[in-house]
């Protein structure tokens, strides 16, 4: 079981992480008119929304993949993956997200909106559960923040 | 927090972000592409010295750049002299007909019709993407702004017309171009049909320096 939650860190973590890099890689106006399709965010702040949500993902999901301050970036991805079920829910239910506009953006991802739809419940049922784990094996959280050795002489030294 | 983590932990958490954002930045850097300068002059309209310069990349077929079409059309009559607008084919391979309507279009351009076609079909959009065969409603537009029959059938069966489109797809995507419509007015890019009058008229008063419409 403990390499199942290594595994599902690292998994979440990369998908997350990589969603966020090709993103920030592309002009944000083209994240900004997927945005638009969802026609319940107001202008004002879809601009500012596709600078900054590919940054978070970007980092919450490397961070959480390599699994340093795991905790919080895992809370991060939950976050992030919670918005983006009731996005997609409520673009399901207004119809906004069902190709009316022309689904030109399915060029830039493969995935269909329930793909992304499953692919998020699991995700964000996962990483909350990792936010709520104490210990994360494999991760830099381990490595770094590994207690110090005691040496026998001085443990005998403590009794 | 200082308390919880050692010195070394926060450190290191530092390096790991300057890390992660300078990849950001570096693939960024190397993805960036200048576009060439537009060879086909029959598919740019308005003055060569206007102080807006588009980049239009829209797939005929695409019901958003329709729309984008219209309000281009309605921005262009409204600033005449302001705008010089070049076309760029990128039909999505979703829309059923797009490639041959764009294979239509771009042989229209031969003939220096590429506007009239351009409008024509976006103007009986919604006819010819439900057809079962396109192909009578392609050549009834084009012989009702007379074009020249056998350099039409000819030009169709062309490689060289899918080369064009194919060479306008290539750029667009070199520009990170990924969704229609997309236009680069001053280099800066506009995606999505979406509020795009809206948007684009904005950031046009202002690069014109005129002052915002109550």
């Amino acid at each position: 079981m403990k390499y199942f939650w290594v595994l599902a860190r690292v998994c979440i973590g990369l998908f997350v992480a990589y969603a966020g890099f090709q993103k920030l890689i592309q002009p944000a106006e083209n994240f900004a008119a997927f945005i638009r399709t969802y026609e319940m965010i107001p202008e004002v702040i879809v601009m500012p929304i596709a600078t900054i949500l590919p940054w978070l993902e970007w980092l919450g999901g490397a961070l959480l993949a390599l699994g340093y301050l795991t905790k919080y970036s895992a809370g991060l991805v939950s976050i992030l993956n919670c918005s983006f079920l009731l996005v997609l829910l409520s673009g399901l239910i207004t119809g906004s997200t069902l190709g009316s506009d022309c689904g030109c953006f399915g060029e830039a991802s493969p995935l269909k909106v329930w793909h992304m739809l499953v692919i998020d419940s699991v995700s964000f049922i996962i990483a909350v559960r990792l936010a709520m784990r104490k210990k994360f094996p494999f991760s830099l959280d381990a490595l770094l923040l590994k207690p110090p050795k005691v040496s026998k002489s001085k443990m005998k030294k403590r009794k | 927090m200082s308390n919880q983590y050692p010195r070394f932990y926060i450190v290191c958490g530092v390096v790991l972000i300057c890390l992660l954002v300078g990849i950001v930045f570096v693939v960024r850097d190397v993805q960036h592409f200048e576009s060439g300068p537009p060879v086909d002059v029959s598919k740019i309209k308005g003055p060569m010295n206007a102080p807006i310069q588009i980049e239009e990349y829209s797939d005929l077929q695409c019901p958003a750049c329709m729309r984008a079409h219209f309000a281009m059309k309605e921005m262009m009559e409204k600033y005449p002299d302001k705008i010089r607008l070049s076309y760029n084919h990128f039909p999505l391979s979703m829309h059923k007909w797009a490639k041959i309507a764009h294979r239509y279009a771009q042989c229209a351009a031969g003939q220096d019709q590429f506007w009239a076609y351009h409008d024509l079909l976006f103007e009986h959009q919604k006819e010819w993407s439900k057809s079962s065969d396109p192909n009578p409603l392609f050549l009834r537009y084009a012989w009702s702004i007379d074009l020249n029959k056998e350099n039409l059938l000819t030009c169709l069966d062309d490689p060289a017309t899918m080369d064009t489109i194919a060479e306008d797809v290539s750029d667009g995507r070199a520009l990170q171009v990924r969704s229609t419509p997309t236009f680069y007015v001053n280099g800066t890019p506009f995606v999505g049909g979406r509020n795009f009058k809206e948007r684009f008229e904005k950031y046009l008063r202002k690069e014109l320096g005129l002052e915002e419409e109550k």
